[in-house]
């Protein structure tokens, strides 16, 4: 019997090994935090609603937080999914029923990321929709700038 | 002492082998075909007795260990549920075939305008229509369907 625990005990350890395994992070690697501020530019249409995804192209990149925009419509902070903040790649969005809305060039989030190592990394950003009050879709330029190093 | 002694010094009287050699003969000889059965069935008790017990239970540490990574797999390896036809449906607010922060806005106009609100929009199964629906549909919006990168 003994010699049967064994062999389950090696099997067991030979299966839970690889899916134990995480990636180790590398201690002299340098960590920063910054944050990355996204606009759109809806020109003469007022924004009520938006939704867009951001990838990370390069560098290891952890989104650690996401908060609201400039305009008091959108101070609230948007909709994204939790699981996604782990990792390089984000779709966020909001909406605003509010009277008063934002026009032409305003920040709608501030992402803050970690970023892991020396590479500087590239982002990608696709607006999936800008829509107006009615909730019709409106043309709208996304565009994103790095804040400082904290 | 050379050999010769050896032999005048073991030399014994003829009586005296005769009485040794009843004293220590066998009372009864073996046969030989009995005596290759014993010895066959010695060795065949042996031969039992030498193999490792662990290869009496080998069937069932294979059916174990089969059973243990079958389980393991399952719960590493298990995909996600994908997200169900109707449920999805129940989230196209707008009815535009597709679930995006539109569908948000546009079920948080009705319930904010108080329009008369549609059973079908109370996404969470809760019984009301109200603000957390309007979350549960944003929420459906902004989850990564495709997996994470």
């Amino acid at each position: 019997m003994k010699k049967t625990a064994l062999i389950m005990v090696c099997l067991l350890s030979m299966v839970s090994v690889p899916t134990a395994r995480t990636e180790s992070q590398k201690p002299s690697e340098p960590i920063r935090f910054v944050p990355l501020h996204i606009y759109i530019d809806s020109g003469q249409a007022p924004l009520a609603a938006y939704q867009f995804e951001l990838k990370t192209l390069a560098g290891h990149v952890e989104i650690v937080g996401v908060e609201g925009g400039e305009h008091p419509a959108f101070t609230h902070a948007p909709y994204y999914d939790p699981a996604a903040l782990m990792n390089n790649r984000i779709i966020i969005a909001s909406y605003s029923t509010d009277a008063q809305l934002p026009t032409g060039l305003t920040r709608i989030a501030t992402l803050h990321l970690q970023i892991t190592g020396n590479i500087e990394p590239d982002y990608e950003l696709e607006l999936t929709v800008a829509a107006d009050p009615g909730g019709r879709r409106i043309q709208a330029k996304i565009t994103y700038q790095k804040g400082d190093v904290q | 002492m050379d050999s010769n002694n050896d032999k005048t010094k073991f030399q014994t009287s003829e009586q005296f082998t005769k009485d040794l050699q009843s004293l220590f003969e066998p009372k009864q000889a073996v046969w030989p075909h009995v005596d290759r059965a014993v010895m066959h069935a010695a060795a065949r008790r042996l031969r039992h007795r030498s193999r490792p017990r662990w290869k009496q239970y080998w069937p069932a540490c294979a059916a174990a260990a089969a059973v243990i990574v079958a389980g393991v797999l399952f719960l590493n390896f298990n995909p996600p549920m994908e997200t169900s036809a109707p449920l999805a449906m129940q989230e196209d607010i707008n009815r535009d075939g597709t679930v995006d922060i539109l569908d948000a806005l546009k079920l948080a106009q009705q319930i904010q305008s108080s329009d008369s609100l549609n059973p079908q929009w109370d996404t969470n199964g809760d019984g009301i229509v109200n603000q957390k629906d309007v979350d549960t549909v944003a929420m459906a919006a902004v989850r990564m369907k495709e997996g994470v990168l």
